[in-house]
């Protein structure tokens, strides 16, 4: 426990995380009182909607994979970590207590930004922040700082977590798309088709846009090639199954973690 | 005196004999005379003469497939305020010249009313419930074929396959009718002369279906939230001389679809916050998409290679300047994006849509132009935007403030020493 | 004894590491860990503090093996304060509050305990770091480079503090560049060269048997003698 609780303090007070706190904020809010004031009520999937999601695929991602990766790395890099290990702390108790403490820590950014966002919002005749916006926010925070702290094991120093994750947050967010869409271009519809299913699947960010459109009832967007996909997870299986790869992508990299942090030790 | 006593008399007696039997009340009455009917009658009744049926809490209940009432070969009929409970069909009007149905209140049934062969027809003030049953095994709202000069206002249909469906109609007038949760809300198919107005559209597949007509109006209808995976607002399919003109057409999947359409023009409409606002597929060049508005679409315009003309349309996301003053924007608008024309081409693309590799993407688009010949607005409409203010929501700011306060405290706390 | 070390070996690729070393580690003595650069110290206390595993031969432990250690290269981090890192590793061991107390007083950072580690000097974190290692009841203290960025002063508080722990029956052993440092305070001594034990054994012994009066003397014999 107490570590958790220093875990996070150390995240309160770095810099970086309160600089990462009040840009999230700004960005956020400004998008939103801008959309707010410049578009009509809604309730589909719109721009508004899009443009709230993709920030947040954006953004949060990009903070979390950096903050929660130069952590441990830094601790390795540090040594710290080698000193912890003498003391009676399971690899298992550290791996969690810096998930945690990045969960924690991404929480109360979100929830600022968020409350900064109904209070102006609340100015401007109210806005609506939709459960299935807050519950992919929650979940994606839970995933990513999975990630990271896998992301931070491997680098091992702070500049290369930085790397890493830099370059995992380009891809799950761009390069894969791009990819994608550049293999469209030489296959049929129906192979792309089936490797944009396995794609979601794979790729977090992804997996976390289709649950937003899912959940949001607003999966029609993705058009007419996904209809079977989405009459699946629209069903109860579909539900348990979503529910199920989604606490996967936060076991599997802890897991990871957990196996990789204890066989090292043994760099020259 | 004595007259008035016997026509009270005669009254009575009609009203207390209808309960009895409907079908023989209407067989024994003069052609033209009124019929008020009251309390519920089961049957299959038929009027085969010119009359009126009033209803004053009066049920209409059909026995076996048939409907309850049927109108057949004759003029002059007026069936008001009824509620009618049937099968299959509730009302069958054929071969009529001039008739009025109106008040019908048909919940459960396939079908609410239906038209062949008729002339001078007015339905109006119905109100049309149908089950929830998967859209193949329902039938149409009012189902209106072969028929001429038809006055359709003032409904209220839902639950159904098709709100309206018109077949072979010359000349139908279709107003103030309000369709949800159907198919499609209102379906044209080789009807000329149609002028459809003022209807509301909602939740159906799609709000207005208009296929091979010559002909054509619609305009200040509303449609939305079509959202369905084949749902749009308006679809127009082998569509010629028509005109869409101030709708509203907000928050569906596809706005409007054109789709092998010659010489219409879409002019004054809003589209709002669709998926995609615009559509088109084999559009003839004289077509032209004029005047209209776009505001909070996903994507405002795909096309095939034909394209589609825009013209002087106000687009909010036309990043352009109006530096002389002639409210025109001074640069064309390119509704082009890469990817709206790759989605046309290829579906499976559309997963992407609105994706932030994809959003990323439009921004380099539309900051290196290419010369594109097709969905370019030479003449983009410049309005000033109004911001949408609706007064303070205290609860909210309150509540915003209070967890802003303890988010601060937590963090101050957190990072005490 | 407490532990006894058999042909133990951890080689890195690149030759460096522990090749064969055999010693034993008296309970309740000071033992010097001296070596040259890349003599294996590292490797061999990376061993006895269990973060890593030996190749070959093995160590027998006599004892539970419950380590104190100091590390000669960690960074604190640096956004906490030396109280909260002290509380932090002391409720990992279930150390009482007054025993954190009494830590910090013992390495003169009671009075600084609520300042960021990002604001201590080399020295400070030094005795930081010291401080951590007497925390708990470790039967076995193991200090890497203890002497590293303290001035006389702390390195004479040093001392005492290690000798205070071996009264109390704990076993020390540190590793040191410093040879006269290593003579003042060591009852042993294990001399690494090159992945192999030089000499050990208790300090006055090892001075008869190899006819020196100093270690460095001794040392540097034994160096010229096996290359000779």
């Amino acid at each position: 426990m107490m570590f958790i609780k220093l875990e996070w303090k150390q995240m309160l007070r770095s810099r970086w995380m309160q600089m990462v706190g009040v840009l999230f904020t700004f960005v956020f809010t400004a998008i939103v009182v801008i959309q707010q004031m410049a578009l009509p009520e809604t309730e589909g999937f719109s721009r508004q909607t899009a443009s709230f999601l993709n920030l947040l695929l954006f953004l949060l991602p990009l903070f979390i994979l950096t903050i929660g990766s130069m952590s441990v790395a830094s601790d390795i890099e540090s040594r710290w970590l080698s000193l912890l290990k003498t003391y009676p702390l399971t690899m298992r108790h550290y791996i969690l207590g810096k998930f945690i403490a990045t969960v924690f820590a991404f929480f109360l950014i979100v929830i600022a930004a968020f409350s900064v966002v109904l209070l102006l919002g609340g100015f401007l005749g109210g806005v609506t922040l939709p459960p299935v916006f807050i519950f992919i926010t929650v979940a994606s925070i839970f995933i990513f700082s999975a990630l990271s702290v896998v992301v931070g094991v491997i680098a091992k120093t702070r500049l290369y977590a930085l790397a890493v994750a830099l370059i995992i947050w380009s891809l799950l967010l761009l390069l894969i798309s791009y990819a994608l869409m550049a293999i469209g271009t030489v296959v049929a519809g129906h192979v792309l088709q089936k490797i944009t299913v396995v794609v979601i699947h794979l790729n977090p960010v992804e997996w976390l846009r289709f649950g937003y459109l899912l959940f949001a009832e607003q999966a029609s967007v993705l058009g007419p090639s996904y209809f079977d996909l989405i009459a699946f997870y629209n069903s109860t299986l579909g539900n348990i199954v979503y529910f199920a790869v989604t606490i996967a992508w936060v076991i599997v990299p802890l897991a990871l973690a957990r196996l990789l942090i204890t066989r090292k030790g043994k760099e020259a | 005196m004595r007259k008035i006593i016997l026509t009270l008399m005669f009254w009575l007696t009609l009203s207390l004999s209808a309960s009895a039997n409907l079908q023989q009340q209407i067989d024994e009455a003069e052609p033209g005379a009124t019929i008020e009917v009251t309390g519920e009658h089961s049957g299959n009744f038929l009027i085969t003469k010119p009359l009126t049926l009033i209803g004053k809490d009066a049920t209409l209940r059909a026995t076996g497939m048939k409907p309850a009432l049927t109108i057949d070969n004759t003029q002059d009929v007026i069936i008001d305020n009824f509620k009618v409970i049937a099968n299959q069909r509730g009302i069958v009007v054929k071969d009529v010249d001039n008739a009025r149905i109106v008040n019908i209140a048909a919940s459960d049934m396939l079908i609410g009313i239906q038209l062949h062969r008729s002339k001078n027809i007015e339905l109006a003030y119905n109100s049309i419930e149908g089950t929830d049953a998967h859209y193949a095994k329902k039938g149409n709202g009012l189902a209106l074929f072969q028929s001429e000069d038809l006055h359709v206002h003032h409904n209220q249909i839902t639950k159904v396959q098709d709100g309206i469906y018109i077949e072979e109609i010359q000349g139908i007038h279709v107003h103030d009718n309000t369709v949800t949760n159907s198919r499609y809300g209102t379906h044209f198919m080789y009807s000329d002369a149609g002028l459809v107005e003022n209807n509301t559209y909602e939740r159906n597949v799609t709000g207005l279906m208009v296929m091979m007509v010559d002909g054509f109006t619609a305009r200040y209808n509303t449609s939305r939230y079509h959202n369905e995976m084949n749902g749009s607002g308006v679809l127009f399919y082998d569509v010629k001389n028509a005109t869409l003109a101030h709708n509203t057409i907000s928050e569906n999947r596809l706005g409007l679809v054109l789709q092998k359409c010659d010489t219409v023009r879409i002019e004054d409409n809003e589209f709002l916050v669709n998926q995609t606002a615009l559509e088109a597929t084999r559009v003839d060049d004289v077509s032209l998409v004029m005047n209209n508005t776009f505001i909070g679409n996903i994507l405002t315009a795909r096309s095939d290679k034909e394209g589609v003309t825009l013209y002087a349309n106000y687009y909010d996301d036309y990043n352009g300047i109006d530096a002389d003053g002639d409210r025109y924007g001074d640069t064309p608008y390119t509704a082009y994006s890469s990817f709206g024309q790759w989605m046309v081409r290829q579906p499976a693309y559309q997963y992407f849509v609105a994706s932030p590799s994809v959003e990323l993407l439009t921004v380099l688009d539309q900051q290196t132009p290419v010369a594109q010949h097709m969905l370019v607005d030479d003449k983009p409409q410049m309005i000033k935007n109004e911001a949408h203010m609706m007064g303070i929501n205290y609860a909210q700011a309150l509540l915003g403030g209070l967890l802003l306060m303890s988010t601060l405290i937590v963090w101050r706390k957190g990072s005490k020493r | 004894m407490i532990v006894e070390a058999k042909h133990l070996a951890n080689a890195y690729k690149n030759g460096r590491g522990l090749h064969d070393a055999s010693f034993s580690l008296r309970e309740g003595t000071i033992m010097a860990l001296a070596g040259g650069n890349g003599a294996g110290k590292s490797t061999l206390i990376r061993l006895l503090t269990g973060q890593d595993k030996p190749t070959a031969g093995e160590l027998i432990w006599h004892t539970s093996q419950d380590v104190r250690y100091m590390p000669d290269d960690v960074d604190f981090p640096v956004t906490l304060t030396a109280e909260e890192i002290i509380a932090l590793l002391a409720s990992l061991k279930k150390v009482s509050k007054a025993e954190q107390k009494q830590v910090l007083e013992r390495v003169g950072l009671w009075e600084v305990r609520k300042q960021r580690v990002q604001q201590y000097s080399k020295g400070m974190r030094q005795r930081l770091n010291l401080a951590q290692s007497l925390l708990g009841e470790g039967k076995l203290l193991i200090l890497d480079e203890p002497t590293n960025g303290l001035d006389p002063y702390w390195i004479a508080q040093l001392k005492k503090m290690v000798d205070e722990e071996r009264d109390k029956g704990c076993t020390v052993l540190f590793s040191t560049h410093l040879l006269p440092f290593a003579e003042s305070l060591a009852d042993d001594v294990l001399i690494l060269h090159e992945g192999h034990v030089l000499a050990t054994g208790e300090l006055k012994e090892v001075f008869a048997k190899h006819q020196a009066h100093d270690l460095e003397t001794l040392w540097l014999a034994e160096i010229e003698r096996e290359r000779g």
